[in-house]
């Protein structure tokens, strides 16, 4: 058996282990104004905030259609079997674009096209599923069927510094009722069912801090969990310590880098949590 | 038979032959590079991310890249040049909007098989066929959208046939008819409406449509803009999702109410008058046997009495329009309405109310300390609350036994959570989520309630000696938790001995709401100042607009 993994850079998957399990990873475009980037592959994390910081906004495309078709194309020339694990399709044209792409290829390399209905390491976690699937020796379908079980066992959840970022990108959605008035607060968001909602209102950046603890404690022992930051790697530790308890082994948590894809619409200053509950 | 002008030399073409139609399509894509930004602006479906323009001007320029790789290697028989157009933007297909694209050229690709040109014969089986493909390349084929416009533009194809129209005579025609269809999308599809706008990808079709026309009758697409239909203000048109931000948020506007009601017979058109009567920015919509009206209101109270009497009123907000946007969007989500929670709150000033709004209360009610609403007051609000499910926050020790009195003479099921300040009242706020259900919302805010301190600044009315400190009538005095600690004859001084209390040594943020009595300038002076004191500590001003007092502080 000879199952492939793809992803898209939505994901934000270290590097360690898109290499550790060989997953593909397809680039979101990135925009300036009129200058395009693949997402993480011609624009990295560092130039991308920077970029921001100087006060240029920045926009997302998604894969063309052509883009998926050759990329399945060459995976299928030794693969028994494909599984592409996608951005929720309800902030994404992404997944429609992969599903488009696997209708076009005619060697009948099976390809199953997963509606993650998570963002950032929120997919990472149900690639990770598929990667341990794999190593198992499970077929495409049983891989399939490990996945899908997986996505409402999936928890992400971000402390952000402003929604100006996801608001011009139009994916605040419920998460609108976090608009701040008088009050200044930091919004803390969740993804479910594949869509932005609201979550808390700390008064503080701190306060939201315990608050993301706070919620990774609820769910009790964990499978899996990661930590993920936009600009600022010094404020995970503390979270990075107390996840370290939930985790089995007490290992650290995965720590993530939100990339350009995803802090178009994260900003910068954004800190999150991504969890596998058991 | 139609009288086409044939005055200028450059004739409309009799058929489309292969060349013919790459000028068309060359056309369409240029012409729609000039309107990216103006199809971005209008998009909110299926995902509001403002990129349908550049989405399918992405498409339009990988066919017309590769219409340009064609002719200049010499191929332009119609054959080649519409398998080159349907390869070319299946590849390049992005977002539901490419997709849809490049199964319409797919379709024309089919129609034209092994055919060295299309009358109008022609050209209307290749429109019927793009309609077919373009229909199956979404899951659930939404009306109101791009695949309308294309479904009437074959009809017209039909239609053009069947009265023996010239060329020249159908794209005119076409041109018109998906004018029309453009301005009638907010009608088939709600969120639309709600936005107050026409959908982007079928103005985006509008555009192609009309460079293909401007090439037929050799007409140019440079420097032309084409206004969007239905659209007089398409100029000065904001994103949508800005709208319905200043529409939660703005005070000035009153309340942004949306009431959904079933069972109702009245004609829309009567209904839409009604209500312009009452607000404005009227938007009422009929869909699968449910009526929608969303106005601008100042007062809520008569929108809801008029449309109690069209029909049962399922639903109604004044504040939450995500919510129902959603519902509508998406047909039957979640929304169990017995299930949510409303919050009742009773305010002192226009900016405490402007942040207990903001936060989700959905009613509000004039009160405070030295004036406590009445039961009846409370009862009423309980019972034009959204749902069944209700909590107060009475905000003033005071105020609390009213709630209890009030909670008992309703059928709702009441929770009252006994916040005596309004510090207290807009932690707990903080927490509240009217999706969540009545015992989680109680519970978070009941944790939230303890973890301000409260304190506040008043004027001393007459000589005293209160828990030990000595009060001159006139002076300031600092108050927290109910306490009497400190007093002086500055309010600088007084807010200073406040903070330096002891107990408030771990204080890490303090919010001040200055009441109305003082003005913004001394308030940002004050602010100013104990800042400057306190440099660990980080201070928050805000226009609390309260009469009960100088400074409501809370301290976290």
């Amino acid at each position: 058996m000879n199952i492939k993994i793809v992803v898209d850079s939505i994901s934000d998957m270290p590097s360690g282990l898109i290499e550790k399990y060989g997953i593909n990873v397809m680039p979101l475009i990135v925009r300036f104004g009129k200058d395009e980037y693949k997402d993480g592959v011609d624009l990295k994390a560092d130039d991308f905030y920077e970029r921001v910081a100087g006060g240029e906004w920045p926009a997302t495309s998604v894969p063309a259609v052509g883009e998926f078709a050759e990329l399945y194309k060459d995976l299928s020339s030794d693969a028994d079997g494909i599984i592409s694990i996608h951005v929720s399709s309800k902030l994404s044209g992404t997944y429609n674009s992969a599903v488009q792409g696997a209708a076009t290829l005619e060697s009948g390399c099976p390809i199953k096209v997963v509606d993650s209905q998570q963002a950032s390491m929120g997919i990472g976690m149900l690639a990770l599923v598929a990667a341990k699937a794999v190593e198992n020796g499970d077929n495409l379908e049983t891989i399939h069927d490990k996945v899908n079980a997986a996505i409402p066992k999936v928890q992400c959840f971000a402390l952000l510094d402003t929604l100006e970022y996801l608001q011009r990108g139009g994916r605040l959605g419920k998460g609108a009722a976090l608009i701040g008035g008088l009050l200044n607060f930091k919004p803390i968001l969740r993804l479910s069912d594949g869509e932005v909602h609201p979550f808390a209102r700390p008064r503080s950046r701190r306060k939201g801090i315990n608050k993301l603890v706070e919620t990774a404690m609820e769910f009790g022992n964990l499978e899996e969990a990661a930590v993920m930051y936009s600009t600022d790697p010094q404020e995970t530790s503390g979270i990075i310590e107390s996840l370290s308890n939930l985790t089995p082994d007490e290992t650290d948590p995965i720590l993530v880098r939100m990339g350009p894809g995803l802090g178009t619409h994260a900003g910068p200053g954004a800190l999150g949590i991504a969890l596998l509950t058991k | 038979m139609s009288s086409s002008s044939l005055k200028t030399s450059n004739r409309p073409p009799q058929h489309i032959s292969g060349s013919t139609i790459a000028g068309m399509f060359i056309a369409g894509y240029e012409l729609l590079d000039t309107h990216i930004e103006l199809v971005n602006s209008l998009n909110v479906f299926p995902v509001p991310d403002g990129d349908t323009g550049t989405n399918m001007a992405m498409t339009m320029k990988a066919v017309s890249n590769a219409i340009k790789r064609s002719l200049n290697s010499g191929s332009d028989e119609l054959e080649v040049i519409s398998r080159v157009m349907a390869r070319s933007s299946l590849m390049e297909a992005r977002g539901n909007s490419g997709v849809i694209l490049s199964q319409f050229f797919k379709g024309i690709s089919e129609g034209v098989g092994d055919k060295q040109s299309l009358g109008v014969k022609e050209w209307a089986i290749c429109m019927e066929k793009a309609k077919t493909s373009a229909y199956s390349a979404v899951g659930n084929p939404t009306e109101g959208t791009m695949l309308t416009v294309i479904a009437e533009i074959s009809k017209q194809a039909n239609d053009s046939l069947k009265n023996g129209d010239t060329l020249e005579s159908l794209f005119n025609q076409t041109s018109n008819q998906i004018k029309e269809t453009v301005k009638n999308t907010p009608q088939m599809l709600p969120i639309l409406a709600e936005a107050e706008v026409v959908d982007a990808g079928a103005y985006g079709i509008d555009i192609i449509f009309e460079g293909l026309r401007r090439s037929i009758n050799g007409l140019p697409v440079t420097d032309v803009e084409i206004p969007v239909p239905g659209m007089k203000d398409y100029k000065t048109f904001t994103l949508p999702s800005k709208i319905f931000l200043n529409q939660s948020i703005g005070q000035d506007y009153g309340f942004c109410a949306q009431v959904l009601i079933s069972d109702n017979v009245t004609q829309t058109d009567q209904i839409k008058k009604s209500v312009g009567q009452i607000g404005e920015s009227v938007v009422v919509i009929n869909e699968s046997s449910m009526l929608k009206i969303h106005a601008h209101v100042q007062d809520v109270e008569p929108l809801l009495q008029y449309a109690n009497t069209l029909g049962k009123v399922e639903s109604h907000s004044v504040d939450d329009m995500d919510a129902q946007k959603e519902e509508f969007a998406g047909g039957h989500s979640k929304s169990n309405h017995t299930e949510i929670t409303s919050l009742i709150t009773v305010v002192d000033g226009i900016g405490i109310k402007q942040i207990f709004s903001e936060l989700g209360a959905s009613q509000i009610i004039n009160g405070g300390p030295n004036n406590s609403p009445s039961v009846n007051d409370i009862l009423l609000q309980i019972e034009s609350a959204p749902g069944e499910n209700v909590i107060v926050l009475p905000n003033d020790k005071n105020i609390i036994l009213a709630a209890q009195q009030a909670s008992k003479l309703t059928n709702k099921f009441v929770e009252i959570v006994p916040t005596e300040t309004f510090q207290q009242g807009i932690n707990c706020a903080l927490s509240f989520d009217n999706e969540n259900d009545i015992f989680k919302n109680k519970k978070l805010m009941l944790d939230s309630m303890t973890e301000v301190i409260s304190a506040e600044i008043s004027t001393a009315y007459k000589n005293t000696t209160l828990q030990g400190v000595e009060v001159v009538a006139g002076e300031f005095v600092g108050i927290r938790d109910g306490q009497l600690i400190t007093s002086g004859s500055t309010i600088d001084e007084v807010l200073g001995n406040l903070l330096d209390f002891e107990e408030n040594r771990d204080v890490e943020l303090v919010t001040l709401y200055h009441g109305k009595e003082l003005s913004q300038k001394d308030s940002e002076a004050h602010y100013q100042l104990i800042s400057s004191k306190f440099e660990n500590v980080e201070f928050e001003l805000i226009d609390g607009g309260q009469s009960h007092c100088i400074y409501m502080i809370s301290l976290e």
